[in-house]
């Protein structure tokens, strides 16, 4: 067999797989989306419909009109990308000194930062209520914002540590004997190559952000200040039909933002490699 | 005489004029009992002012805090939040909790300064009452309440259980809860299935009473132990971790068991558990084998689609089944759980001890639960819980259920969360854990029921410490 | 290695603000890190040490000393709970990293470059979702009677599966929901990874005619075995700390089967109220966390010089 048609039919492998586990990863995806169409008495059946025979947009309209859905989704989304930006900020500059200097406790610092990763989130619920309360800090968004951040930053910095450990110090002292200093090596130089870890953390962080449950069920209390993940766990009432319909609608409605920002940053992960410095 | 006169004549003005202000500020609130807006279930009530003790204004400026569990919990208080500020001035702020999140509440009252009203499910007030967390609210219905609110109204078995606790009263009721027998009327009362029974069992087929009676008509029912069944299964319930313990307790006290005395030792270990135990094992063949996996949603589903005969449920299910396009709407009867023991859930409302608006939030749950604000909630969903409430014009025909609900209430004394303080939800767990283990196979009653015993004493042993 | 010395041994005056630059870097990160997760992390430990009940007035709170993490330790449920979080953590692991691994090399690949940009964006979707929402949608796929998943394998043929009840079951419901759940991440990070592997020797290699694999194991591979160990770890320790597919999908269920760490540590401290003793579990989890993580990191981890 020729090179171009074992390359083509290599492909054409590829391709059905990929098609194969695609479908695959996103069925229960689509099953939300199509549920948040359906009718009521069309999502628990014997026989499901794999596309709905009835559309309706009630569960939509259902949680946009009755439900506080803005006020909660703009509570996600600001809390999600102040932390966001707190976060790339604070784990690029600490990933950055971790691994350009080499100072006496170095080797403690980033491992203490792994080991931190590790600790359970319930040892956090307590506590942090109960100092919050005493700072006053329940039913905060900087409190919260505080929080999240924090527990975003050991992986954050990982993952930067990953990218810095990859430039070659020679880069630095070059930029060094040129006359630069540390803070315009870390903007000019250091960042700018680790730009792929950078929409990696982004990501990353946003979602975390986005999503997170445990620690926002237990800071917040007023219905003004609860974000999405809260808002949609309420439609489970204790007794009462689960309104499925209505919830698969919150769900994709929550969904949306998180698939444009990765579809955004995508393109912009692969620019940055191939705009990247030279590989030693 | 003149000046008698006038004056007389002024006197007279004013206390017209008092007298349109006073009664142009009468206060009407216009509810339609049923969720779906039905035009003759419509009711207006007059009497929420509870006799003209909550005036206008009274509260303004002073704030309290309730904790609610979500949904219709949270929206009901919401309502009457909204209620009592137009009457007095007062703000209500209800925090909700999600479904069966409690440790919220539990943070709160033990940090103190979080709340001032709480609704929590019964056996957690009792937990919390001794703990000391909740006023005792004896002299305050003495003193504080209205004239009319008449404590004697509430259904007394429910009021024992709900509001009394070790001699006092820590509770106002606000959603009663029992288990209840619900049936296909439509399959009970049919004349050839009557007949047939008749000729397999020789006596007559009528709504089960006793357990045995219970087992004998889902035998007949079920399409696997008599092929000439109308449906499936004779029996339905949602036997699910979480869930299956009610269906034991359903059985205790037929058997003359319950799950604990009131001095707190076992009251199933005298062979009463193994009993109702082995009684649903029984049961079980006339089930469908999925039942251990039958959650609130999928059980309701499957009884509603016209699967099983009878199911025994929370009164919820009524809304499943009559709902629009549902195929046992209007075929389905309400009765007292067979053995006349349901199990009892229910939430009540609770003052806060450490609040420091006891006043407001006693005015303001005593608003709640007065005859006439029983009445606002039903639109929710929450039934009553006044006996005069279950016979008032109007409220009675909201839901053919009512009639079932009253019944078992008024037979109902186990609850379904155990009653030892602190330690509800661990003794659920074990016996859930025995339960589940003897539906599998796993264990026969008798060690399930032993193990259960084994694990439960020394839990209750260290409620006491 | 002195950073600062150029080559030609002339040296460098470094100001002030330069010498100041790593506390600068990195205080930010330590002070947060210190206030908002040491700090509740030594009053857990403080709290582990008491017997401490949120449902009983806080008057009987009193020291306890080792007694909760022993009472932990000799639970059996706990020990069960520890089996099986390892179990489901490893195969889960195993499973991720595969498929991550190969979905990556197929995106990746020259071959794909043509179509593999709306795949590279599909596939990054369920690790978006909201765990709350994705463990509902999982629970109502997996339902007994309704769900689409059995009632899809009653349509092929395959008669239905109790998933959610039958222990052996309940357990593949878990893994495989974990599996979807974080395979994105996997595939996203080894994207970025295969990326560094430098083009030159992937074209001497196969120049050299060296075949895919051969080059992939011994070029490629050894290239990313810090992102791999990165993965490797990072996914280790999320899976032992899983806790909201279990919660939604079986709650422990059949029996206390499925119980996790996560899940019983939980229901101490909040369903049971006993925080002292659930506190006590959280460290003792952290150890197994961080003792299975260390190890993963040190086997895996290219050593530095």
């Amino acid at each position: 067999m020729g090179k171009r048609a074992s390359a083509r039919s290599a492909a054409t492998v590829m391709f059905v797989l990929l098609t194969l586990l695609t479908a695959v990863f996103l069925f229960p995806i689509y099953w939300a989306v199509t549920m948040s169409f359906k009718e009521k008495a069309d999502i628990l059946v014997t026989v499901p419909y794999y596309f709905p025979v009835r559309f309706t947009l009630a569960n939509f309209s259902d949680i946009l009109r009755k439900s506080s859905y803005n006020i909660f989704a703009y509570n996600s989304a600001k809390i999600a990308v102040i932390t966001t930006v707190l976060c790339v900020i604070i784990a690029g500059m600490a990933g950055f000194a971790l691994t350009r200097f080499s100072f006496k406790g170095r080797k403690t610092i980033s491992n203490g930062i792994f080991i931190i990763r590790m600790v359970p989130g319930l040892v956090y619920t307590v506590p942090l209520y109960m100092i919050y309360n005493r700072l006053g800090l329940l039913n905060s968004h900087f409190g919260l914002i505080m929080a999240y951040c924090t527990f975003s930053l050991p992986m954050s910095i990982w993952l930067f540590l990953s990218f810095y450990e990859e430039v070659p110090h020679e880069i630095y002292e070059s930029a060094v004997i040129d006359g630069c200093n540390e803070y315009k090596l870390f903007l000019s130089i250091a960042l700018p190559l680790v730009v792929p870890s950078i929409s990696v953390v982004a990501i990353l962080c946003f979602i975390g952000s986005w999503n997170e449950f445990g620690l926002a069920l237990t800071l917040m209390f007023k219905d003004v200040y609860k974000t999405l993940p809260i808002a949609i766990n309420t439609m489970i009432q204790h007794e009462r039909d689960t309104p499925f319909g209505s919830l698969a609608a919150a769900g994709t409605l929550a969904m949306l933002p998180a698939i444009i920002l990765s579809l955004t940053t995508q393109k912009y992960i692969v620019k940055g490699f191939t705009a990247g410095a030279v590989k030693g | 005489m003149k000046k008698t006169r006038s004056l007389f004549s002024l006197l007279l003005a004013i206390v017209m004029l008092f007298g349109i202000v006073v009664s142009a500020n009468a206060y009407t609130y216009q509810t339609c009992l049923n969720p779906a807006g039905d035009a003759n279930l419509n009711m207006t009530l007059n009497n929420l002012d509870l006799d003209g003790t909550l005036k206008p204004d009274m509260y303004k400026g002073h704030k309290i805090v309730v904790a609610a569990s979500n949904g219709d919990h949270s929206a009901s208080l919401k309502e009457f939040g909204k209620i009592f500020n137009e009457l007095t001035g007062g703000e209500v702020e209800v925090q909700e909790f999600p479904d069966q999140l409690f440790e919220k509440v539990q943070l709160g009252l033990q940090s103190g300064g979080q709340f001032d009203v709480i609704e929590m499910p019964i056996a957690y007030i009792h937990s919390f009452a001794y703990a000391g967390y909740l006023t005792d609210i004896t002299d305050e219905l003495k003193t504080l309440a209205s004239p009319n609110y008449d404590v004697n109204d509430f259904v007394p078995s429910m009021f024992k259980t709900y509001a009394q606790y070790q001699g006092k009263i820590v509770a106002f009721p606000y959603k009663p809860d029992s288990q209840i027998l619900f049936y296909r009327k439509d399959l009970f009362e049919d004349a050839t299935l009557q007949a047939q029974f008749k000729a397999k069992t020789g006596h007559d087929l009528k709504v089960p009473e006793t357990p045995e009676e219970m087992l004998e008509a889902a035998q007949f029912f079920t399409k696997s132990l008599n092929p000439d069944s109308p449906v499936q299964y004779g029996y339905s319930t949602m036997m699910s971790k979480g869930s299956g313990r009610f269906n034991w307790f359903n059985r205790l006290g037929a058997y003359g068991g319950s799950e604990v005395k009131s001095d707190g030792s076992l009251g199933f270990t005298d062979g009463s558990g193994v009993k109702a135990l082995q009684f649903i094992l029984d049961l079980g063949k006339c089930a469908p084998s999925d039942w251990a996996t039958f959650d609130w949603d999928t059980s309701n589903t499957f009884f509603a689609q016209g699967n099983a005969a009878m199911m025994e449920q929370w009164p919820g299910l009524y809304l499943t089944c009559n709902q629009a396009g549902s195929p046992t709407k209007d075929k389905v009867g309400y009765a007292v759980t067979p053995g006349k023991s349901p199990t009892l859930g229910g939430w009540g409302l609770s003052i806060v001890a450490g609040s420091t608006e006891q006043e407001m939030a006693f005015k303001f749950c005593e608003m709640c639960t007065s005859k006439d604000g029983e009445c606002v909630k039903i639109q929710y969903t929450f039934d009553p819980c006044r006996t005069s409430n279950y016979s008032r014009d109007v409220v009675k025909d909201v839901s053919g259920i009512y009639q079932a609900l009253s019944a078992n209430l008024a037979c109902a004394t186990q609850l379904a969360d155990t009653d030892i303080p602190y330690v509800s939800a661990q003794c659920g767990d074990v016996e859930e854990a025995a339960i589940q283990s003897a539906l599998s196979g796993e264990l026969t009653p008798e060690q399930a029921i032993d193990q259960m015993a084994q694990q439960l004493e020394p839990i209750i042993a260290d409620a006491k410490d | 290695m002195p950073m600062l010395e150029a080559r030609k041994g002339v040296k460098i005056q470094k100001s002030l603000s330069d010498r100041m630059a790593p506390a600068v870097f990195l205080a930010p990160a330590c002070i947060l890190l210190a206030l908002v997760s040491l700090v509740p992390i030594f009053y857990s430990l403080y709290i582990s040490f008491l017997k401490y009940n949120l449902a009983k007035p806080i008057s009987t709170v009193r020291f306890y000393g080792l007694q909760n993490y022993i009472k932990m330790l000799t639970n059996p449920q706990f020990q069960d709970s520890i089996v099986w979080t390892l179990t489901f953590a490893l195969s889960s692991l195993v499973l991720e990293v595969l498929l991550g691994m190969i979905l990556a090399v197929m995106l990746n690949s020259e071959r794909t470059k043509r179509f593999n940009a709306p795949f590279k964006t599909f596939l990054i979707i369920p690790m978006m979702i909201a765990p709350v929402v994705s463990a509902t949608i999982w629970k109502l796929m997996f339902y007994p009677v309704y769900g689409v998943i059995n009632c899809t394998l009653q349509l092929m043929g395959l008669g239905q599966i109790n998933w959610l009840g039958d222990t052996f079951w309940a357990k593949i419901a878990l893994i495989i929901v974990d599996v979807w759940g974080a395979t994105p991440f996997c595939v996203l990070v080894f994207q970025a990874a295969l990326k560094t592997v430098s083009v030159e020797m992937l074209e001497a290699a196969k120049v050299d005619g060296a075949s895919p694999w051969r080059t992939y194991f011994s070029i490629t591979l050894p290239t990313i075995r810090n992102f791999v160990a990165l993965v490797v770890t990072i996914r280790l320790s999320d899976a032992l700390r899983v806790f909201d597919s279990v919660m939604q999908l079986t709650n422990g269920a059949p029996g206390v089967s499925t119980e996790t760490l996560g899940t019983t540590i939980y229901k101490t401290a909040f369903r049971y109220n006993d925080v002292g003793q659930g506190s006590a579990g959280a460290f003792i989890f952290f150890v197994i966390v961080s003792v299975v993580a260390m190890v993963a990191m040190r086997l895996m981890r290219r050593q530095e010089t």
